[in-house]
């Protein structure tokens, strides 16, 4: 049997798994939603849903950018890497990222960033109900 | 505390704010002459941490552009944004006719301005709850 310094080691060890968990899971869950694709005005779409990137080309989707690496799904790796404490930058470069989020004066905003961050809170309440459960 | 509710409290906001300019409301046209003020009303979730559901949390925010034509300062927009966050102060309490009342959460902020449809637009996101 461990001593009870040895069990105490043990959870402390499995709560920082735990914290790292729901750390990188809750923001991979921004960046999938905020990358889940609609098809856009381009490709013949009628409507729009908020919340989710419209293709016509996939530029917009194909610009995202983390430390310096560019493509749709660069925020794996990156995500991955992260420990508590990091600052990470994602950032849409294409022109049209901007009117795209904000909405122009012919066009409401797809808001695929600013919908997604903002459940953020509800993203990480669900991974700390995983870990818990 | 319904969606539309809350978008006609956030509506009559804008409408009593003596801003001057025409605004656009959601889903419907935009006036054909600028400057003008467009409005995106986004509910992004409901939340309730009460064993009972008996306080449901709306979550959400406002994207407003101030709208102006294409080649002429930028401060014009600026200026307009300006007014729209001192419109909306963090702290600030809006009534809900159904029930309840908005809260503006955090300061509004005015965001990077940008060309479109031959026009300069100036955003200005202002993030709420409701319950």
């Amino acid at each position: 049997m461990k001593s009870f310094e040895a069990q105490v080691r043990d959870i402390a060890k499995m709560t920082e798994a735990n914290l790292n968990y729901v750390m990188k899971s809750s923001i991979s869950d921004v960046l999938v939603a905020a990358q889940t694709t609609q098809i856009g005005i381009g490709q013949g779409a009628t409507s729009f849903e908020v919340g989710k990137i419209p293709v016509d080309t996939a530029e917009l989707a194909n610009s995202l950018t983390v430390d310096g690496a560019k493509g749709p799904e660069s925020y794996v790796v990156a995500i991955a890497g992260m420990q508590i404490g990091d600052y990470k930058r994602f950032a849409w470069t294409a022109p049209h990222a901007m009117p795209v989020e904000v909405g122009t004066s012919k066009m409401a905003g797809r808001h695929y960033v600013g919908a997604n961050a903002a459940k953020f809170s509800g993203f990480v309440a669900a991974r700390v109900a995983e870990v818990r459960s | 505390m319904n969606d539309a509710d809350i978008e006609n409290a956030i509506k009559a906001r804008f409408a009593g704010g003596a801003l001057v300019w025409p605004i656009a409301w959601p889903n419907q046209n935009a006036p054909g002459t600028v400057p003008f003020i467009a409005l995106d009303i986004v509910p992004t979730g409901r939340t309730d941490d009460t064993l009972d559901g008996s306080v449901p949390i709306a979550e959400g925010f406002v994207m407003a552009r101030a709208v102006i034509g294409e080649g002429t300062s930028t401060s014009e927009a600026n200026r307009k944004a300006h007014e729209i966050t001192t419109l909306f102060p963090r702290g600030l309490r809006i009534a809900v006719a159904g029930g309840g009342e908005i809260r503006v959460i955090r300061h509004p902020e005015p965001l990077q301005g940008f060309n479109a449809d031959r026009k300069w637009i100036k955003p200005v996101r202002i993030t709420f709850t409701v319950s």
